[in-house]
């Protein structure tokens, strides 16, 4: 009996290290965006390397809010990821009204069509959709970036939306007709508002997508103060020139806002993210 | 199930299903038509012509899939690709798993450990490479610190510079990146596992590890499939990690296709060549693309 219970001290303090491990390992390079950004510019290239700022500054702060367009660029980011995301869950949810409720021809060749759009790459798509975008005369507006952002946006959040409005039960839909529902009063009596909790998760993991883009934003944007906040913090750096602190805390600005979006939907990510399209 | 039950009876509720699929379908399909369909086609007639910016496209057959076959640096970047996502995706895929069993477990601050292991992923590819260029720093990164005081390593290593190592660098990103996704993904699968399956092979004798190897992995199986599956296009595809981080340096040893083709279609304005980049590795996509579509698909209608 006695030693069953050292083994299993044991393990558990094995298991304990392994999560220990892994959270370090995880925090590590968000632990040394933090103590860079609070440190003067000596401090960072000084020969004795500690793990602990000698003095707290937050002249990294003040230096990249005065002396770039931080403030424009976040507000433009923003700006772009919540047009394309309001875009997406519009069409996103009529499109998985359409694949999980109503019957029709061709819908199995639909599903295909929206989920391999999703995987085409970026890299081939970007030439072709610059030229379009310059055709129709809003190449380099955010409005074009709005455009270019829904070629992933769109399938993703679909998807994400079909695998939701899957769970809700289909006696519920037919409740309603019979009481007299029109098809597309489902839609939005019984279906939306059952699954709001997913539209939520779904329309922040959009906007993250679409607020961390940088690939298009960099080609298709030449006008500095349009520019989203990836492009404009990649524009920060001059050549071989790194300004380690400010370039830090302009990361950890950008960072903090998504970080605690994501807080507020992790507890449903996990039984939804995924729910439907990979779920084993 | 249909909305329109009679619909074999009457002939209007059987047109007005019909209205009410298409026209809900209608606005996916124009954007995606619009906006993925007409330009992928775009590619495919530009990747036969010589187009560079500013001049008329000229009809030119195959030559361009003709020349990148015998372009070193194109086999180059072929080799790194395949590399960079068989390393990347087999590393997350294990990684993921183990994350996802531990997570899996039941133990105190559970959710916030799930919460910080998954923060990888949700941050900015930018500010990702970023922050790791400059742990990866050779004159002030962590990374030299770190392995110098542990004694692993005696003098500092320029890790993204050198052409040894920059490869791994970046696949060590790039695998600190994508291991939450396969993490979450598999953990939902687990937590849909009855506990009393394993309950049960426990009282018929099976130890922990019997149990996970018999039991669990073959259940969460397709999950993990389809994950891995997902992550290779992903990883396959990648262009924002790596060239942020080395630009393809240094001498080629990090250049993926995605990286190729965008030099030569917007360093170089060869944007009739920069296409056929992908389009020529297009059936190894297809390869990967076509099961995913199937085994999704499938899935669902099994459900």
């Amino acid at each position: 009996m006695k030693s069953c219970n050292w083994r299993l001290t044991l393990v558990k303090i094995l298991f304990y290290l392994i999560v220990l491990i892994l959270i370090i390992i995880s925090l590590l390079p968000f632990y040394w965006m933090a103590i860079t950004s609070f440190r003067s510019t000596s401090e960072i290239y000084s020969q004795d390397f500690s793990l602990w700022p000698k003095n707290f500054i937050l002249t990294n702060y003040i230096k990249l809010i005065k002396e770039t367009n931080f403030l424009i660029w976040f507000k433009n980011s923003w700006l772009i990821a919540l047009l394309t995301t309001l875009l997406s869950l519009f069409v996103g949810c009529l499109a998985a009204f359409s694949l999980t409720r109503v019957k029709y021809p061709g819908k199995i060749l639909i599903s295909q069509f929206i989920l391999g759009t999703y995987l085409i790459p970026r890299s081939l798509l970007f030439i072709p959709l610059y030229n379009m975008l310059k055709e129709i005369g809003v190449l380099g507006t955010h409005l074009g970036l709005v455009f270019a952002y829904s070629t992933f946006a769109v399938p993703f959040c679909t998807w994400l939306l079909v695998s939701y409005f899957k769970t809700i039960p289909h006696e519920l839909d037919e409740a309603a007709i019979i009481d007299g529902c029109s098809p597309l009063g489902v839609l939005g009596r019984i279906i939306l508002p059952l699954s709001l909790p997913g539209i939520v998760t779904a329309g922040i993991f959009t906007f993250n997508l679409a607020n961390n883009e940088y690939l298009y934003a960099f080609t298709f944007i030449s006008n500095e103060s349009l520019s989203t906040l990836p492009r404009g913090l990649s524009s920060m750096i001059m050549g071989d020139v790194y300004l380690w602190g400010k370039l830090m805390a302009a990361c950890l600005l950008s960072s903090v806002p998504l970080l605690i979006l994501y807080m507020f939907v992790q507890k449903f990510m996990v039984s939804g993210l995924t729910a439907g399209s990979v779920k084993g | 199930m249909s909305f329109f039950r009679n619909s074999t009876i009457s002939k209007q509720y059987k047109i007005s299903e019909l209205k009410l699929g298409y026209s809900t379908i209608l606005p996916v399909l124009l954007i995606l038509s619009g906006l993925i369909l007409i330009p992928v086609v775009w590619a495919i007639f530009l990747s036969f012509t010589n187009k560079i910016v500013g001049v008329s496209p000229k009809f030119i057959g195959i030559e361009n899939y003709k020349y990148l076959l015998s372009d070193s640096l194109f086999r180059r970047c072929v080799l790194n690709t395949l590399v960079y996502t068989i390393f990347c995706v087999f590393f997350k895929t294990i990684l993921g798993v183990l994350v996802a069993v531990v997570l899996n477990q039941d133990f105190k601050f559970r959710n916030l450990t799930r919460a910080l292991l998954l923060l990888p992923w949700i941050v900015p590819t930018l500010v990702t490479a970023l922050t790791w260029r400059w742990m990866f720093d050779d004159m002030a990164g962590l990374i030299n610190f770190l392995l110098k005081s542990c004694g692993l390593i005696d003098r500092d290593m320029a890790w993204l510079a050198s052409p040894k190592l920059a490869m791994l660098s970046v696949m060590i990103v790039n695998i600190w990146r994508g291991t939450p996704f396969v993490a979450i993904t598999v953990l939902a699968s687990l937590q849909t596992f009855p506990k009393s399956l394993t309950e049960a092979a426990v009282i018929d004798g099976a130890n922990s590890l019997q149990n996970f190897f018999y039991i669990v992995i073959p259940s969460v199986y397709r999950t993990i499939f389809a994950a891995c599956l997902f992550t290779t296009i992903w990883t396959f595809n990648d262009f924002e990690l790596v060239f942020l981080l080395t630009r393809g340096g240094p001498m080629n040893i990090t250049k993926l296709l995605s990286i190729l083709s965008f030099e030569i279609s917007f360093g170089a304005q060869k944007i009739g060549l920069g296409t056929s980049v992908f389009l020529i590795i297009s059936p190894i996509l297809l390869i990967l693309i076509i099961p995913v579509v199937r085994a999704t698909l499938n899935e669902e209608r099994s459900e």
